[in-house]
């Protein structure tokens, strides 16, 4: 019983936190003291129909996080399909690679924009795609580390000895080795991406429109209902990533 | 051939960084073609002869390791609640579905549950324990750290409660706790004397890159954080955005700051990952 206990009171917790959100998503006058709105309203319906702001948002955010998804796990595997007999000195690339991923997405952006800006690439979809891969492609390099180790490189070097060409060994060798972890890289990338905000500010100088940004000004506007919108909008898709990573990978690997 | 790959693969990664970083360091000298902006080592002068900075160096790393204290804390009681050795994937999963909030919704959750008019002052009110709005703490967009550490902290908990899972199972805590307390230890005196090495050692590379994280948090001090003291991020973004186009240098001479120390911590923790990848245990 006692191991139900957090989990349990953990999902009533997101469970309250959802409906939090979707009530003041939908509810019409929730002035102070009152918990619960005086009428509905759905006419978001008919918005989301009509290609509202929120639905523009959620394309151009959806179109970023999938091309930063394919262009990072796709150069992670090349680049380490090119560098393929180099073993990195552990503690050094432990270094290069969080180096990125963890100074602040802000101070990066910062210095990015000047570079962008001399590129004249500042305010495009490019220039938010690079700065993004900038952070998700040593995240991709190092979550692909389980692929790219000693035994694969013996079993390589087996299949050359009995003479496969390099494309039999790509097809049968490392491509099903590697599956696994590209999907599960694939995931990990595309919600860093959905869920980015400060390199969408800066490196997109307010010409493009994300969800998280459109979340971050209807705040501004202190336009609540946009708001809760645009936070369910970003959750959902994330929640439904999130199962299909566990349905994938976690369930066998580890559970509670 | 060796060498020169390896140089292929760190010098992707580390491109667009040094090329930043070098121009950050090239405008925090004022080399900006802005006729009014004076070049120099002046504005560095500036920066750290300014009290603000300091505090705002001082607030996030004060949050950031409150946080994750936290985090920590709440992530190790939780873990060693539920945990008890056999397998249940429904329980994982509810963890694995708490770490899908991205900070922006969170700073916004965050808004709306504990700010002066949200939905817990509400619940309050309709309970009779507080008259009014102001009668509750002024924590969102107040000065006090109290809702960004608790946010922060509610963020990282999942991740943290989940590796602690992790990590008692592979340490096999379970019977180790069994055999201490055939030996007649309580289970205060088991973490008293080598329990909390044990697991501190494990979980100190993971806390410091934490801390970094949280300390250039970016998106929930925006909208829940107060005026004075600012946390880092909010506070570059201030000096570049706003008030005085003379102040543009400096937020490039925190940034540099921001990035020597993210660095430097970097550079310890991963020290620590070797370390205690050799030692045993």
């Amino acid at each position: 019983m006692r191991r139900y206990l957090t989990t349990v009171s953990l999902s009533l917790m997101l469970l309250t936190l959802f409906l939090g959100l979707c009530v003041s998503a939908l509810g019409l006058g929730l002035s102070y003291p009152s918990l619960w709105p005086r009428e509905w309203d759905f006419s978001f319906l008919s918005e989301i129909g009509s290609r509202g702001q929120l639905f523009s948002s959620f394309a151009s955010s959806l179109w970023i996080a999938c091309a930063v998804a394919i262009a990072s796990t796709t150069s992670a595997f090349a680049v380490r399909l090119i560098s393929f007999y180099s073993q990195p000195e552990q503690r050094l690339q432990l270094f290069i690679f969080y180096l990125p991923y963890l100074i602040a997405p802000v101070v990066l952006a910062v210095a990015l924009q000047i570079l962008f800006l001399r590129l004249g690439w500042a305010g495009t979809y490019t220039a938010i795609i690079m700065g993004q891969i900038c952070i998700t492609l040593p995240y991709a390099i190092i979550l692909q580390d389980g692929i790219w180790g000693q035994s694969l490189r013996s079993i390589v070097q087996m299949g050359l000895n009995f003479g496969l060409s390099s494309f039999q060994i790509l097809r049968c060798i490392i491509w099903p080795a590697a599956r696994g972890l590209l999907i599960l890289s694939t995931i990990q990338t595309f919600l860093i991406s959905w869920f980015d905000f400060a390199l969408v500010q800066f490196l997109g100088m307010g010409r493009v429109r994300t969800l998280t940004l459109s979340l971050y000004t209807a705040v501004l506007e202190s336009d609540l209902q946009q708001a809760s919108f645009a936070a369910i909008a970003i959750i959902l898709p994330g929640f439904l990533l999130m199962l299909l990573f566990y349905r994938i990978f976690i369930q066998k690997a580890t559970s509670i | 051939m060796k060498r020169r790959s390896h140089f292929f693969l760190y010098s992707i990664v580390l491109f667009p960084v040094v090329l930043a970083f070098y121009f950050a360091a090239r405008y925090s000298f004022g080399f900006l073609n802005i006729p009014s902006i004076q070049q120099g080592g002046q504005h560095w002068k500036a920066v750290l002869q300014d009290g603000s900075f300091w505090a705002s160096l001082g607030f996030s790393a004060g949050v950031a390791i409150a946080s994750v204290g936290m985090a920590v804390l709440l992530g190790a009681i939780f873990a060693f609640i539920s945990y008890r050795g056999r397998s249940n994937e429904k329980l994982a999963f509810v963890w694995y579905s708490a770490m899908i909030f991205p900070p922006v919704v969170a700073a916004w959750l965050g808004f709306q549950w504990l700010g002066q008019s949200g939905w817990i002052s509400r619940f309050l009110f309709q309970w009779g324990l507080i008259q009014g709005p102001a009668d509750f703490p002024a924590w969102v967009l107040g000065n006090s750290p109290w809702a960004l550490i608790l946010i922060h902290g509610c963020l990282i908990t999942p991740f943290f409660t989940l590796y602690f899972f992790d990590l008692y199972r592979s340490l096999q805590l379970n019977e180790l706790l069994q055999m201490s307390q055939n030996f007649g230890m309580s289970v205060a005196q088991f973490f008293r004397y080598g329990g909390l090495q044990l697991l501190g050692r494990k979980t100190l590379p993971l806390m410091g890159l934490y801390t970094i994280l949280i300390m250039g948090s970016y998106e929930i001090p925006l909208i829940v954080g107060g005026v004075y003291p600012k946390m880092l991020s909010v506070y570059i973004v201030d000096k570049l955005q706003k008030f005085d186009l003379a102040n543009i240098p400096q937020a490039y001479v925190v940034t540099v700051i921001y990035f020597l120390v993210a660095a430097t911590i970097i550079l310890i923790v991963t020290r620590w990952v070797r370390q205690f990848k050799m030692q045993r245990l």
